[in-house]
C-alpha cells in the first residue's frame, strides 16, 4: 500500500516538476542563437486602408533588411512574422494567441489599424511581449496601462498643433473644421476646436460628416454660413474629394488646409487621370506634411530608407505610411543599448531619447519617449505646409 | 437650392440602385444584393474606357454597359439559376457582390479613382442653386429610365410578360411565357443597366471598390420606403433618402443624417407597410 502510495506521490510530483523544466519562451538571452521574430499585422486586402498595410509592410521588411546588414539585433536575425489578417482585430488576435501558444514573438508591430492595435494589446501585454506601435491608440501611449507599448505615429495633440504658425503666419483669426467620424477623426476635431480656442482663435464652426457619406455639400454650407476665414479639414481617401468638389461647387473661396490624412491620400497628389491635382478643386488647398515627406538630398536616414523600401516594394502615400521601418530600427537600438532582447530592458532603453537619436529612423528624427508617456513628445516643427504636388516614394519633390 | 440639389443627386444615385434591385424583383421576386457592386464595377470601366483606352464617350457607355451585363449573366448563371429558393438567392447575390468588390480591389485597387465627365467640368447655376453638370444628368438619368420602365411594362409584349411572371409565374408558363428566359434576360438588362448607371454616378462617388456596400444600403431603404416592385415608388423613396440626409446633416447634424433616414423608413412602414407605391397582394390562407 506505501509503494503504491509513493508512486502516486511520484508521478504527482514529475506532473508539476516536468512543465518547468521544459525551456521557458521569456525572451531571454538564453536565445542568442535563435532569430528575433518581430510578428506584423499584415495582409494584402484591408479595404480603405489596403495601401496603409501594403506600405507598412514594405516598410518593416525594409527595416529588417536593414538591421540584418547591419548584424541584426545584438547579433541575432531579425525575422519578420507576417500574420495575414488584412487588420482585422479578431483575426488578428486569433493569429496572436495561435502564434503564443507556439512560440511567443520577441516584439508585435501593428503598422496600419488602430482596431488592431486595440485588440491585441491586452494580449501583448499580459505575455510581456514588446509592442511597437505605429496606430496610435491612447492606451499604448501610456506606460502605467501598458508599460511595454510605444506609439510611433505623432499623436493628434502635435498634428493639430502644427496648424498654429501657419493661422500665425496667415492672420486668420476665425477657423472652420470639418472632420469625419472615425475615431481618430473625432479626437482631431474635438482637439482642434480646444488647441485652437486654447491658442485664441475663434473657432467659427466644426462639422463632422460620416465617412461613408458620399456628399459633403450639407456640412460645407454650414461651415460657409458661419464664415471662416481658413476651413482646417480631416479627410481619407474619397471623402477628401468629395470636400474639395462640395467646395468648388458652392463656389467657396476659402484657403483649405488639409492635416495628414489628406496628404496621405493618392486621389490629392497624383496628377489627371489618376488623381486631381492641378484641378481647380485643389486651388486653395495646403497640406499638412512631417517633414520626410518632402525630399531633402542632405536627409541620410530618410533617402537611406526609401531606397531601402522602394528596392523591395511601393511606397503608397506618404512617408507617414512607413513608420514600420523606424520600428524596427528602434527596437534593434534599444536592444543595443541594453545590451540585452529582455522586452522590459529594451522598453527602458526606448524611454532614453538618446537611444531613439541615435536610432536612424527616417519619418521622425527621433522618438522622445519618456517614463511618464510612450507617446513620442515631437516639438511643434514636426510638420510642415505644402502645396499639393505629386507625391512619389512617398515624398514630395521626389527626384523619382 | 442647392441643398435640395445636393439632396437629389445624392437621392437619384439611391434610386438608380432601387430600379436594379427592382428589375429583378419584378422578374424573379428575388434580390439581387449584387446591384451596386454590379454599377461600382460599371464606374471602374468607364474609368478604364475614359483613361486607359481613351476612347469617346459613347464607347465608353457601350464598353461599360456590355461588360457589366455580361458579369450580370454570369452572376445569373451561377449564383441565381443553381439555387432553388429566393432566400437562398439573398446569400448567393450578397456572395457575388463581396466577391465582385474584391475583384475591384485587386484590378483597380483601393484608392478612389477620379472618373471625368463628357460635360462641362464646372459646376453651374440654377434657379439659385449650385450643382455639377454631371449631378443634374444623374437626376435626369433616374426619371427617364424609370419613366422608360414603366412605359415598357404597360406598353410592349414582353414588358407584359415580366409583369405577369412577377404576379403568377406558375401562370405565366402555361400562358407559353419562358419564365427562365425572361428571369435570365432581366438580369442582363439590369446589368445593362447598371453599366450606364456607373458611367453617371462615377464622376459624382469616384469610382473607388467600396461604393457597392455604400449604395446596397440605402437603395434598398430607397426601394422599401417606395415599395418593392414600384419603379415610381423607388424613385420616390430614392429622393425621400437624399433630400433627407441632406437636410439632416446640414439642419440637425451628421449624427442625425442616417437615423432620419431610418425612421423616416420605420413611420413609412408603420402607415404603410407595402411602401409608399407598392400594392397589396391577396393570398389564400
Amino acid at each position: 500500500m506505501k509503494v503504491r502510495q509513493a508512486r502516486w506521490a511520484a508521478l504527482a510530483a514529475a506532473v508539476l516538476i516536468l512543465p518547468a523544466c521544459g525551456a521557458p519562451d521569456d525572451g531571454g538571452s538564453n536565445k542568442a542563437s535563435e532569430p528575433f521574430v518581430i510578428m506584423i499585422s499584415g495582409g494584402a486586402d484591408a479595404g480603405p486602408v489596403t495601401d496603409q498595410l501594403r506600405t507598412a509592410l514594405t516598410a518593416a521588411r525594409a527595416g529588417v533588411a536593414t538591421v540584418n546588414e547591419e548584424g541584426g539585433i545584438n547579433g541575432r536575425e531579425v525575422k519578420l512574422l507576417e500574420s495575414p489578417d488584412n487588420a482585422n482585430p479578431t483575426k488578428a488576435l486569433s493569429a496572436l494567441r495561435a502564434q503564443i501558444a507556439k512560440k511567443k514573438p520577441d516584439a508585435y508591430l501593428v503598422g496600419a489599424g488602430s482596431n488592431v492595435s486595440a485588440a491585441i494589446a491586452p494580449i501583448l501585454n499580459q505575455n510581456k511581449i514588446l509592442f511597437v506601435n505605429a496606430a496610435n491608440i491612447a492606451a499604448t501611449g501610456d506606460p502605467k496601462q501598458h508599460p511595454l507599448a510605444f506609439n510611433l505615429a505623432a499623436s493628434t495633440q502635435v498634428v493639430v498643433e502644427g496648424y498654429l504658425p501657419m493661422f500665425e503666419a496667415n492672420g486668420y483669426k476665425k477657423i472652420g473644421v470639418l472632420h469625419g467620424n472615425s475615431a481618430y477623426a473625432k479626437t482631431f476635431g474635438k482637439l482642434a476646436e480646444s488647441v485652437f480656442k486654447g491658442a485664441g482663435y475663434d473657432v467659427a464652426g466644426v462639422e463632422e460628416y460620416d465617412s461613408t457619406a458620399l456628399d459633403m455639400t450639407a456640412q460645407i454650407s454650414t461651415l460657409r454660413a458661419a464664415g471662416p476665414d481658413v476651413v482646417v479639414f480631416n479627410a481619407y481617401g474619397a471623402p477628401a474629394g468629395y470636400v474639395l468638389k462640395g467646395i468648388t461647387k458652392l463656389g467657396w473661396d476659402v484657403p483649405l488646409l488639409g492635416d495628414t490624412s489628406v496628404s496621405s491620400t493618392p486621389l490629392i497628389t497624383q496628377e489627371p487621370p489618376v488623381g486631381l491635382l492641378g484641378s481647380p478643386d485643389l486651388k486653395h488647398l495646403k497640406l499638412e506634411v512631417t517633414k520626410s515627406t518632402v525630399y531633402d538630398p542632405s536627409a541620410e536616414a530618410t533617402n537611406k530608407a526609401v531606397k531601402a523600401m522602394t528596392s523591395i516594394g511601393q511606397i503608397k502615400g506618404s512617408m507617414n505610411n512607413c513608420l514600420g521601418y523606424d520600428a524596427i530600427l528602434l527596437v534593434a537600438a534599444a536592444a543595443k543599448s541594453a545590451n540585452s532582447t529582455e522586452p522590459e530592458a529594451m522598453a527602458k532603453a526606448l524611454e532614453d531619447p538618446s537611444v531613439t537619436s541615435a536610432a536612424g529612423t527616417a519619418v521622425y528624427p527621433t522618438y522622445p519617449f519618456s517614463a511618464d508617456s510612450h507617446e513620442p513628445k515631437l516639438p511643434l516643427d514636426t510638420h510642415s505646409f505644402a502645396e499639393p504636388g505629386p507625391i512619389v516614394n512617398g515624398q514630395l519633390n521626389s527626384p523619382k | 437650392m442647392t441643398l435640395i440639389y445636393a439632396g437629389l443627386s445624392l437621392g437619384a444615385v439611391y434610386a438608380l440602385v432601387a430600379i436594379g434591385y427592382n428589375i429583378v424583383f419584378v422578374a424573379s421576386r428575388s434580390f439581387n444584393f449584387a446591384q451596386a457592386q454590379l454599377m461600382t464595377i460599371g464606374a471602374f470601366v468607364a474609368y478604364t474606357g475614359h483613361v486607359t483606352f481613351g476612347l469617346p464617350a459613347i464607347a465608353v457607355v457601350l464598353l461599360a454597359m456590355i461588360a457589366v451585363m455580361l458579369i450580370a449573366s454570369i452572376e445569373e448563371r451561377i449564383a441565381v439559376r443553381p439555387v432553388a429558393d429566393h432566400q437562398t438567392q439573398l446569400i448567393t447575390t450578397l456572395g457575388f457582390g463581396t466577391m465582385l468588390t474584391g475583384i475591384a480591389q485587386l484590378v483597380w485597387g483601393s484608392q478612389p479613382l477620379d472618373v471625368p465627365f463628357v460635360g462641362a467640368k464646372g459646376a453651374i447655376t440654377l434657379l439659385g442653386g449650385r450643382l455639377y453638370t454631371f449631378e443634374l444628368g444623374l437626376i435626369v438619368l433616374a426619371i427617364v429610365l424609370v419613366v422608360v420602365i414603366h412605359l415598357y411594362n404597360r406598353r410592349m409584349m414582353s414588358g407584359l410578360a415580366l409583369v405577369a411572371m412577377s404576379q403568377d409565374d406558375e401562370a405565366a408558363l402555361l400562358r407559353g411565357i419562358n419564365v427562365r428566359k425572361l428571369a435570365f434576360a432581366a438580369f442582363a438588362v439590369t446589368g445593362l443597366l447598371a453599366g450606364l448607371m456607373g458611367f453617371f454616378i462615377g464622376p459624382k462617388t469616384f469610382a473607388v471598390a467600396t461604393l457597392g456596400s455604400a449604395l446596397a444600403l440605402k437603395g434598398f431603404v430607397a426601394l422599401a420606403i417606395g415599395g418593392f416592385g414600384s419603379f415610381y415608388g423607388g424613385l420616390a423613396g430614392g429622393f425621400a433618402v437624399g433630400l433627407v440626409e441632406a437636410h439632416a446633416a446640414r439642419y440637425l447634424g451628421s449624427e442625425f443624417s442616417n437615423l432620419s433616414v431610418f425612421l423616416i423608413l420605420i413611420l413609412v412602414l408603420m402607415i404603410r407597410p407595402t411602401g409608399l407605391f407598392g400594392q397589396l397582394q391577396e393570398r389564400t390562407v
